[in-house]
């Protein structure tokens, strides 16, 4: 996995689910109004004293790999 | 042995919100481009495995640990949303009349080093008018940024501070009298300033800081526009459309506006 910023990983993960399903043509839909997100990530300071994230690197994982942090996010849908 | 960097806790809690500043612009950038639904960032917390050190002042830094580093310390940090009133609540609101010229439209800003430069960005100092108002106050700037920056700054607000001017319209006002709004900055410093259109001194109507109004001549048409402030001068270029023509008009920055405008 390749390390960017962690505002970019932050996104990404919110855009990774749909927010919602369905359609009045379906019958049903459903939104989904909040996104608990709780995660093992690589993390490190960069040169600007910000952080640098990636998901963990599961099967290519090797012994030289910085301990992991975690990441706790809380999306909601609605004004940002 | 380490290869990472420290830093000053300040430093990465400014940082960071920096970033997630720019994860919420990310998120709603989303929205206005059409996604029906979007979510906003409102609570974020964070472990980071770091290790403690000191420089020479005795500031605590921190580095992140590396591989088979052990004896880790574990820094929680819980980050939330605040509203945009809460913001506003607790920051400074921008006077009418401040200076809104961006930090980067200075030439001498280029003599700024990425330090101060991210340092400024973290303060939400973007604007001249910003600058001026956090160097108003030597103590604190000094605190943040250091003594050699604090000159530096100084300096790019003696060039921030002399006129210039931006752009020109023709306004109608409620005599039928065409007026040109001169808009720029520094424009005064509290005396009238001379002002020529194509080398004629004109009637200067109104002063303001950040605008001027002035009486053309009838055979004003376009040409070189100066406005003397002190020892300073400021240079621009007017246009001004003929009077048979009442829509707006679009060229160098130079329109028509009408009268109810006039007085602002």
């Amino acid at each position: 996995m390749t390390l960017r910023g962690i505002e970019q990983l932050l996104v990404d993960l919110a855009g990774s689910i749909l927010a919602r399903a369905g359609s009045p043509e379906d019958g049903v839909a459903i939104r989904i109004t909040r996104i608990d997100i709780d995660v093992p990530c690589e993390l490190r300071l960069n040169k600007h004293a910000g952080l640098d994230a990636s998901m963990p690197r599961g099967r290519l994982a090797t012994g030289f790999d910085p301990p992991l942090g975690q990441i706790r996010a809380v999306f909601r849908v609605g004004d940002s | 042995m380490s290869t990472g960097r420290a830093f000053p806790v300040e430093d990465f809690v400014q940082a960071f919100t920096a970033q997630l500043d720019r994860a919420q612009d990310l998120l709603a950038l989303k929205a206005r481009t059409g996604r029906p639904l979007t979510f906003a960032l409102k609570d974020l917390s964070v472990d980071l495995h770091v290790f403690w050190e000191a420089d020479s002042t005795g500031r605590m830094l921190l580095r992140h640990a590396e591989a088979n580093e052990a004896g880790a310390s574990t820094l929680h940090f819980n980050f939330t949303s605040i509203t945009k009133a809460m913001a506003e609540e607790n920051s400074v609101a921008m006077a009418a009349d401040e200076d809104s010229r961006s930090l980067k439209e200075l030439p001498a800003a280029a003599a700024i080093d990425e330090p101060t430069r991210r340092r400024l960005e973290w303060a939400g100092v973007n604007t001249i008018g910003q600058l001026r108002r956090l160097t108003s106050e030597p103590a604190p700037v000094e605190a943040f940024f250091g003594g050699d920056p604090v000159q530096r700054m100084q300096a790019l607000l003696e060039q921030a501070s002399r006129p210039s001017v931006r752009n020109s319209e023709i306004v109608v006002s409620h005599d039928g009298s065409r007026l040109l709004r001169i808009r720029g900055a520094n424009l005064t410093d509290g005396v009238t300033p001379e002002v020529r259109l194509a080398g004629d001194p004109v009637e200067v109507v109104h002063t303001s800081p950040g605008h001027l109004m002035v009486r053309p001549q009838e055979n004003h048409t376009e040409g070189q526009l100066e406005v003397f402030v002190g020892p300073h001068r400021a240079t621009g270029f007017f246009r001004i459309p003929a009077r048979a023509t009442p829509q707006s008009f679009n060229g160098n920055g130079t329109t028509t506006r009408h009268a109810e405008e006039v007085d602002r």
